[in-house]
């Protein structure tokens, strides 16, 4: 059964956002910003943006994404479970973030990959396996951290 | 080497800026959807005071929605809430020079009576309450 996300949920916030860092590289702080510099066309436009993700990472933070009467979304990859955050920049600019939220650390919310969703052009199956590749980046790099433990059926050789 | 159009400085004026307005989308956005909670309304009755279908209120609430104005004001006021705006530069709100124009129904004037009959007609009495 898919947990509900931490983002939606109220009852045990405020949650703490961390980044997924490669050693000394903080690389989903530099996506961010390599994300809103290929797009932005202003300095200005830059800091909108950037307060944008801000501010709606603070509100995450709090459990206040959800909808209190609506059923809260499920993980968009599982094993490992990832939750997808969304902002939108127009109709042609669409940032999304994956995040993982581990059992064993109930007040951390693990960023791990950003991405445009920008398939203009493709076809349906290479959209969904550009999607696809992100995805898979992302649950990548939640399995490389010191976050990630392996369920029981990973670790079973047969 | 990555390549930096744009300075990432938070400190920066027009990035502080941004962000209280960005704070301020999100906790509107979000106070809204409190306001239904607390009326315990539903999205369907939400909608049938909008004049809209159920997954149109769904989709305003959506956290990832960038609604139009007239949404906003739309669902505000079918949740039965109000909405204070202020606007300032440097903390210091801008003023118009002019207030809110008051307006008094008076629902029953009687008119008509250069046609020698007394009628009975509403007008609404417009005031200005202060300057």
């Amino acid at each position: 059964m898919a947990r509900e996300s931490r983002t939606t949920d109220p009852s045990g916030a405020p949650y703490r956002w961390e980044l997924y860092t490669a050693g000394a590289i903080r690389l989903v702080e530099n996506e961010l910003d390599d994300c809103l510099q290929a797009r932005c066309r202003t300095q200005a436009e830059y800091d909108r943006f950037r307060s944008l993700v801000e501010a709606r990472l603070e509100r995450a933070s709090h459990g206040g994404l959800g909808v209190f009467d609506e059923t809260a979304p499920e993980p968009v990859v599982t094993q490992p479970a990832l939750w997808e955050m969304r902002w939108s920049f127009g109709s042609s600019r669409e940032l999304r973030m994956y995040h993982a939220e581990p059992e064993t650390v109930p007040d951390l919310l693990f960023a791990v990959k950003y991405h445009w969703k920008d398939f203009k052009g493709l076809s349906q199956a290479d959209k969904e396996l550009r999607q696809n590749t992100e995805m898979a980046e992302a649950a990548q790099r939640f399995r490389r951290s010191s976050y990630y433990s392996a369920p029981d059926e990973e670790n079973d050789p047969n | 080497m990555r390549t930096r159009k744009f300075v990432n400085d938070p400190t920066s004026p027009s990035r502080t800026r941004a962000l209280s307005l960005a704070r301020a989308a999100e906790q509107l956005h979000a106070k809204l959807l409190k306001a239904r909670q607390l009326q315990q309304m539903t999205q369907k009755q939400i909608a049938e005071l909008q004049g809209v279908k159920q997954p149109t209120v769904a989709a305003f609430e959506r956290y990832d929605n960038d609604p139009k104005l007239s949404s906003i004001l739309s669902y505000a006021h079918a949740v039965g809430a109000t909405i204070s705006m202020s606007v300032e530069i440097d903390g210091v709100e801008v003023e118009l020079g002019w207030s809110p124009i008051a307006q008094v129904d008076v629902p029953f004037a009687r008119l008509g009576r250069l046609e020698g009959r007394p009628t009975l007609a509403p007008v609404r009495l417009v005031m200005q309450l202060a300057a």
